[in-house]
């Protein structure tokens, strides 16, 4: 074979080769990003997950606080919507919380830490008010956690 | 005068000592307890919004309680490998302290450090600890704050050796309480 027609075909080897691996190398990245985009979006677009639970804020706590046999399904991690009056909302920790009224003492409640998209909506609360809330219970304490709220507009 | 008459002031003197001992206590439901992992490779940052901590201004007594599936983490990765791989939240839902502040002066307006001794528990390990933590009393509020550090190690928390240069030996912990009269 002519040595010139060899540098060419070894040339154009190296053309091919090499746009295939720049094509591989942006699918992996383009993967890559796409999958640390997935398991590191810092919030589950909550407005689209279905609750599996739904309360009224005095049932729930009676639920939680009473015998085991009720509660085996409210467990750590599921999605509930929670139906109750307005006791307190407040900004600490630099969070927006509502808490709501699970009966006539100061707890058992139920907290309820807002997702950062939620500010406006909250703003427009006012205590005593009726809200339907969804989040994540976390468990309870004093009284019941949940994260990740948001204000379910019907 | 009837013997109900007579009796009125030992109720009325009951009342009051009843109610005052249990306004001898103070709360915080929203308390905040971060901690912090400084490593060549990677910060990790991760906090708490919901810490139980209860005070008897009488005995200085305190107790503390938290989730620790509640800690919220930058990324949603970090916190998967918080709870599931090193504090199995599922196992160790909560983290306890119980103690006693040393010298502690309720009736103080103001500001006043002290420390703080007691058990904390974690991951089915009870370690003592001593903190030093600032105490702020303003009207019946009492703010309490604080840093201590502890050891991942000392908690019977295993890394992967292949993530060992991501996280700190030593993890730095900030807290934060804000402690209203106690109503129930």
């Amino acid at each position: 074979m002519p040595r010139a027609l060899m540098k060419v075909t070894l040339g154009n080897l190296k053309n091919i080769f090499g746009a295939r691996l720049w094509l591989i190398v942006l699918v992996l990245a383009l993967a890559a990003s796409g999958l640390w985009f997935y398991f590191n979006s810092i919030e589950k677009d909550m407005a689209k997950v279905e609750p599996e639970f739904f309360y009224e804020a005095p049932d729930l706590i009676s639920t939680l606080t009473g015998d085991q046999s009720a509660q085996k399904n409210i467990k750590a991690e599921k999605v509930v919507e929670i139906t109750g009056v307005v006791k307190e909302v407040n900004d600490r920790n630099g969070r927006i919380t509502i808490i709501l009224r699970a009966g006539s003492e100061d707890h058992p409640a139920v907290i309820c830490d807002m997702l950062k998209g939620e500010r406006e909506s909250v703003r427009m609360l006012q205590i005593g008010d009726t809200v339907k809330v969804k989040g994540i219970y976390k468990g309870f304490l004093k009284d019941a956690i949940f994260l990740n709220c948001v204000i379910v507009h019907e | 005068m009837s013997k109900v008459s007579k009796l009125f002031p030992v109720f009325v003197f009951f009342a009051m000592f009843v109610h005052g001992q249990e306004s001898a206590r103070v709360i915080a439901r929203q308390g905040q307890v971060s901690f912090f992992s400084y490593t060549s490779v990677e910060h990790i940052k991760a906090e708490n919004n919901q810490v139980l901590g209860i005070i008897d201004l009488t005995s200085g007594e305190i107790a503390v309680s938290m989730l620790m599936n509640a800690f919220i983490f930058e990324k949603a990765l970090m916190r998967e490998h918080f709870n599931e791989s090193y504090v199995e939240s599922d196992i160790y839902p909560k983290a306890t302290f119980e103690g006693q502040i040393q010298g502690f002066d309720s009736g103080l307006e103001g500001e006043q450090t002290r420390i703080v001794k007691g058990n904390f528990s974690m991951h089915g390990v009870t370690k003592v600890l001593e903190i030093k933590t600032k105490i702020e009393r303003k009207d019946q509020i009492f703010l309490l704050t604080g840093t201590f550090e502890a050891l991942v190690q000392d908690y019977q928390i295993k890394i992967p050796p292949l993530l060992a240069g991501n996280i700190a030996k030593t993890i730095s912990v900030d807290f934060r309480f804000e402690c209203e009269p106690y109503a129930n």
